[in-house]
């Protein structure tokens, strides 16, 4: 069983190197941050069979981060790719400056 | 295989590939221009020596040296806070010069400067006046 | 055959780490090497669980996969609209001095000029090289694994590197929660805060994801914390954690954060390193020397210290994520 679980890690190991491709071309953005995101997902049960073939039960506390903090570099991503700029909105502004000069005496 | 798998123990081959990573890290430092890409460089450095710790500690029987690992717990915590601040920096630089390069020479006194505490913080003319004599 | 089995899978993750560093720092277009980054941050928790390390594997999978990630993307966002209104530019300033590139240059980098390629490529084989040699000759020693060992009963914990960190090589621990508020003291020196660029949510996955994810993330935050004394986890992984939920609440309303209060915030960040302070001198004043407990009394001064140090590691992340003082705190 300790060997398939290897194979299994080895086999989805070189699908995230497959996977660069993806990242290395893109064309868009979106497909590159998607790639990555999909290499987390792959990350998390590699962590699982590894956990299992070590027999060390800590990477199940690894897995569960994993999958749970790899949306914040997805959310950073959405936040900046998401939707275009309703126009108007300054893109850039320093906090509250614009609105009320005297604010920073 | 035997004798393969003995030879290639991860107490060898990780600090080998961490030992590469840190030259490779030190090569882009050294020849790319852009800040954010220096910063990166630099923290795959810091990974490269990592990994040479760990790989260390990794070694032989038994169950791996544990104020290696505590070092390297630090250390990763460090270059976090590290690169935060690199980033902030470049990110001030840029909102000078206009560029997040390292601009060669001084930095040019006509340059147009939107940099409030400069600003401020400034003495007015009169003041230098009389602090001159 | 599950030992050559091993060795295959190093081997490949290892070409696959070189590879990504390798293309990461040959990127033109910075995003990509942003991405490339985040993958390599993932490879390198894979690399800590083979090296028999899961508690850096969880600090890397907590940093790498979430906080750097984060911060890197914010960054070049930051820097793309920094100069997209230089280029706007307003008819009352000077002309831009970085030129009409400027955009270009904002997230591209272009290749590097070929005089420097021999010198660093030779500067950089040659340092590699020593550092390889050095690595194949060095006698196998044992290390500090049994010394620790031998020391734990005395500890007040059962986790090795909870013991190493917070009593046996405490002094590290302090410095480095200082480094760590040194760091965004810095960037508070920078100034207030900019927005942080951001576009509004598509459509109403993101705020219920966000809703959803947070609380967990804190739940497992606080697993992580109380797991450090007896297994793999402790107050930088659960700092780490708590950050990221942090900085997930941050890019959830990153228009109008919620200003937190003066006082509380910097005593929050403070409190790492003044608690662990102060309870060293207490330490060096009742006898056991400057940052060092009574046996008796390890247990419970570690965890309030590690509770200190958890709480002021996430704030600073989150502080060091936004960058730059909060607002109307400056006078």
């Amino acid at each position: 069983m300790t060997t398939f679980y290897l194979v299994a890690a080895i086999f989805l190991l070189a699908t995230i190197l497959l996977g660069l491709i993806r990242v290395l071309r893109g064309p868009g953005s979106g497909d590159r941050m998607l790639a990555a995101q999909l290499f987390g997902t792959t990350g998390v049960t590699i962590l699982l069979l590894l956990s299992m073939t070590l027999e060390t039960p800590a990477l199940v506390d690894v897995a569960l981060v994993f999958a749970l903090l790899a949306v914040v570099a997805a959310v950073a991503f959405v936040r900046q790719h998401g939707l275009p700029e309703p126009s108007g909105t300054p893109i850039h502004q320093r906090h509250g400056q614009k609105k009320d000069p005297d604010d920073d005496r | 295989m035997e004798w393969l798998a003995q030879q290639l123990a991860p107490g060898l081959i990780y600090p080998t590939a961490g030992a590469i990573l840190f030259a490779l890290g030190l090569y882009g430092l050294i020849r790319r221009h852009h800040l954010v890409l220096r910063i990166l460089a630099l923290n795959i450095m810091g990974s490269g020596v990592f990994m040479v710790l760990l790989g260390i500690a990794a070694r032989g029987e038994g169950p791996p040296d544990p104020v290696a690992q505590a070092l390297t717990l630090t250390g990763i915590v460090v270059a976090v806070s590290a690169t935060a601040f690199a980033l902030a920096l470049v990110v001030r630089l840029t909102r000078i010069t206009g560029q997040a390069v390292m601009l060669p020479g001084p930095p040019d006194d006509h340059a147009p400067v939107d940099d409030i505490s400069r600003e401020e913080h400034a003495p007015s003319a009169e003041y230098d006046r009389e602090h001159r004599e | 055959m599950s030992d050559l089995l091993l060795v295959v899978f190093d081997l490949v993750l290892l070409v696959g780490l070189l590879g990504v560093a390798w293309r990461c720092l040959a990127s033109t277009d910075l995003f990509r090497a942003v991405v490339l980054f985040i993958t390599f941050g993932l490879l390198l928790a894979l690399a800590w669980v083979r090296l028999e390390a899961p508690d850096i594997a969880l600090a890397e999978a907590a940093i790498g996969a979430g906080i750097t990630g984060a911060l890197l993307l914010v960054t070049l966002e930051r820097l793309r609209s920094i100069v997209v209104e230089r280029r706007r530019g307003q008819p009352d300033e000077p002309p831009d001095p970085a030129g009409a590139d400027a955009l270009l240059h904002a997230l591209h980098d272009p290749p590097p000029p070929r005089r420097t390629f021999v010198p660093a490529l030779t500067f950089a084989l040659v340092v590699g090289g020593l550092m390889v040699t050095a690595l194949w000759h060095q006698p196998d020693a044992v290390g500090l694994e049994p010394v620790v060992d031998e020391h734990m009963d005395v500890s007040g914990v059962d986790h090795p590197i909870t013991a190493v960190l917070l009593n046996f090589r405490a002094y590290d621990t302090f410095l480095e929660l200082a480094i760590v508020l040194i760091a965004l003291l810095g960037a508070w020196s920078l100034g207030r805060y900019d927005r942080l660029p951001a576009r509004p949510a598509p459509g109403p996955i993101l705020p219920g994801t966000l809703r959803l994810l947070v609380p967990v993330a804190i739940v497992t935050g606080v697993y992580i914390l109380w797991a450090g004394s007896h297994a793999p986890g402790g107050a930088f992984q659960a700092g780490a954690i708590l950050g990221a939920a942090g900085i997930l609440l941050v890019l959830a309303r990153p228009r109008d954060l919620p200003m937190a209060p003066s006082s509380p915030l910097r005593l929050g960040l403070a409190a790492g390193v003044a608690l662990f302070l102060a309870i060293g001198i207490v330490g060096l004043l009742i006898g056991p020397g400057l940052l060092g407990y009574p046996p008796a009394w390890a247990y419970p001064l570690i965890i309030v210290i590690e509770v200190a140090a958890t709480l002021s590691i996430a704030l600073t992340l989150v502080a060091l994520f936004i960058a730059g003082r909060p607002a109307g705190d400056d006078r």
